[in-house]
């Protein structure tokens, strides 16, 4: 068991070396700036950042990385306090209370609240990546290919069935994705597919261009079509603490405590994203409080709390199948996962052998933005990071249109990505308007490769018999986790049915 | 209705799939297997959304393009920077673009625009070029 955690004190000095901690602290600075102005994800704001990265070495560029998640996830509540917007989808429940608070005169002690509740969740999550990956990633090096053929197959259908509204749009989404990955050369035939002669497809499209186009264009046309043209005014950004940080911390434990364990739970499984966790915390947490005064939805700082707790605790905890199974289970893991790929490091059990330095240090780094967020997302900073929702939302759009070229331009110098980022663009802004999500369609592309080369693989082993795939006991499991998957939307569309019928009844 | 957003989009991904169907007849077994298996899927989750929309009434979800001039202008403006980006530079085509989307969508504020597109500017210049050292497009004047 020591064995296991040894590369992590080996990997305690690089972590804590100055340009490491630097870049944690600007990551955590882009990541809240970018995460409280409304329109621009999580998603999206590691996207636009990522490029940033390209010429950093690899635990610098992870550290900045875990900065911005972290930073993001937080900086959703800015707006979702102040304005009732909420920053970042995660951040939905968190307007329920914070907003409420805000109209009673309360939005600095609900940004305190946010911040210690975010700062606690994000804490509790890095430490459950740190315990639960590295035992994980050792218990899948007994994984062979056809085991990994499932797990990707369970990763696609899994995100596919469960993040967007219709199971089947998922899956034709990650199924595009999929065949996007097969464009370039064939990595075992060395035969070109769907490139039709052209040069610049002859490598197959790069993450980033892939990521830029659908991630962070969409949501850039949208702020063009609606076209803002005006901040919001200082006077509403003005916040004056009552109280310490700490003020009656006892009374919020029974729910950091809950909301973490909710949060961890959602983040590791594929397919939940920070806003469910945040929703389901919210409920228990109104579930187990007796008599809450004010009551919930009136400015409870219990729901504040619930929420930014959860949200924070799913972000390092939906890294967990990211690192050890190559899968991610959300859309920001996903884009994480291809900022690993651009700096060399491939997800997976074999980054913990190859390259433990690397992978550990960046477990470390996701704590140590965790406790830094603390003076990032405390009242100086948030008086100060609040003042960018000044900035009218219409000269946001130029800025996140020229970090997206230069971003994808820098990857291969390409003007033919440039285009291609467009075409993305567009096909994401459709996908977004036609209830197409756009994370299986991402996956796909990340997974077809590894899906494509493990089945071939285990194929060449077993001389062509199909039947290899499902004779494996871990196959087995994955196989049965991924009918229990394709049953969740059945069984809840059962459920939805039989409870209006009681309703029917019932009136 | 006959024409929906969702039979529309199945239409396309059709199209789409019947061609790469066809194109992948030209590849070697080994390399066509699992394009076509892939296909299969898309075909069978077109199928099902196609007959879906059948069933159920189409949802309202307002304009497909909430203000089709800034839309225009969007897009237009994004492939006219990628044009000079290759034909001016990038510094020079990323202030064009900012100084004029931003008066063309109707933003009046001069002084202030001109100071974010100037420290945009530096902040690019200074991070990409002086940190990083990343070969950008060069300006017309470079050329």
């Amino acid at each position: 068991m020591i064995e296991m955690f040894a590369p992590l004190l080996h990997a305690i000095p690089a972590t804590f070396q100055l340009d490491n901690v630097v870049a944690v602290m600007i990551g955590l600075v882009g990541g809240i700036i970018v995460g409280a102005l409304p329109g621009l994800t999580a998603s999206m704001g590691i996207t636009v950042l990522l490029p940033l990265t390209f010429g950093m070495s690899p635990l610098v560029a992870l550290g900045m990385m875990a900065g911005i998640y972290n930073g993001a996830m937080y900086g959703g509540a800015i707006p979702a306090v102040l304005l009732r917007i909420p920053g970042t989808p995660a951040a939905v429940a968190t307007t329920f209370d914070g907003y409420a608070m805000t109209q009673k005169g309360e939005a600095a002690r609900a940004m305190q609240i946010s911040c210690l509740g975010s700062v606690l969740g994000s804490i509790v999550s890095a430490i459950s990546l740190i315990l639960l990956a590295p035992p994980l990633a050792t218990v899948t090096l007994a994984f062979g290919p056809a085991e990994y053929v499932w797990v990707a197959v369970f990763g696609l259908a899994s995100v596919g069935v469960l993040l967007g509204k219709d199971p089947f749009k998922g899956l034709l989404a990650g199924f595009f994705g999929l065949l996007l990955g097969t464009i370039g050369i064939d990595q075992v035939s060395g035969h070109e597919r769907f490139t039709f002669d052209n040069l610049n497809l002859v490598e197959g499209f790069s993450i980033i261009t892939l990521l830029t186009g659908l991630f962070a264009l969409p949501p850039a046309i949208q702020m063009a079509e609606q076209a803002v043209k005006r901040g919001i005014p200082g006077e509403v950004l003005r916040l004056k603490a009552k109280h310490g940080l700490f003020y009656q911390w006892r009374s919020f434990v029974p729910v950091w405590i809950r909301s973490s364990i909710i949060g961890i739970i959602i983040g590791i499984l594929p397919g939940a994203g920070g806003n469910m966790a945040a929703l389901l915390a919210y409920n228990d947490a109104k579930r187990i409080t007796r008599n809450p005064d004010p009551p919930f939805g009136e400015g409870n700082p219990l729901g504040v709390c619930a929420a930014e707790t959860a949200n924070n605790a799913d972000t390092a905890a939906s890294l967990i199948p990211t690192l050890t199974l190559g899968v991610p289970g959300s859309s920001v893991a996903a884009i994480i996962m291809g900022g690993l790929m651009i700096h060399g490091l491939q997800p997976g059990p074999s980054l913990f052998r190859e390259h433990a330095d690397v992978v550990y240090g960046f477990m470390l780094q996701m704590l140590m933005a965790s406790v830094l967020l603390i003076f990032f997302g405390g009242m100086l900073a948030t008086r100060i990071f609040a003042q960018v929702l000044r900035l009218p939302p219409i000269l946001l759009v130029s800025v996140i249109l020229s970090l997206c070229v230069i971003g994808v331009y820098s990857v291969n110098n390409s003007f033919f990505d440039l285009w291609m980022m467009l075409l993305f663009g567009m096909i994401g802004y459709t996908m977004e308007k036609t209830g197409y999500p756009i994370a299986p369609a991402v996956l796909g592309l990340i997974l077809g490769g590894m899906a494509e080369q493990n089945l071939r693989l285990a194929l060449i082993i077993s001389r062509g018999d199909w039947t290899v795939l499902f004779t494996r006991p871990v196959s087995l499991i994955v196989i049965a986790l991924i009918l229990v998957t394709f049953a969740i939307p059945v069984i809840q569309e059962i459920l939805r049915r039989r409870g209006s019928k009681l309703q029917i009844v019932g009136d | 209705m006959l024409i929906t957003r969702d039979r529309m989009v199945c239409l396309g991904v059709l199209a789409l799939s019947i061609f790469a169907w066809i194109e992948s007849a030209n590849y070697p077994e080994e390399a066509r297997v699992f394009p076509r298996l892939i296909l299969l899927g898309m075909f069978a989750m077109n199928f099902v959304i196609l007959a879906k929309s059948f069933f159920a009434a189409p949802p309202d979800d307002g304009p497909f393009i909430q203000n089709p001039r800034n839309f225009t202008l969007i897009v237009v403006g994004i492939a006219c920077y990628i044009v000079g980006l290759s034909q001016l530079g990038f510094f020079t085509a990323t202030i064009l673009f900012m100084l004029v989307f931003s008066f063309v969508v109707g933003y009046r504020h001069i002084p202030q625009l001109l100071v974010v597109t100037a420290l945009f500017a530096a902040f690019l210049w200074l991070v990409f070029v002086k940190v990083f050292k990343r070969p950008l497009p060069p300006e017309f004047w470079q050329q």
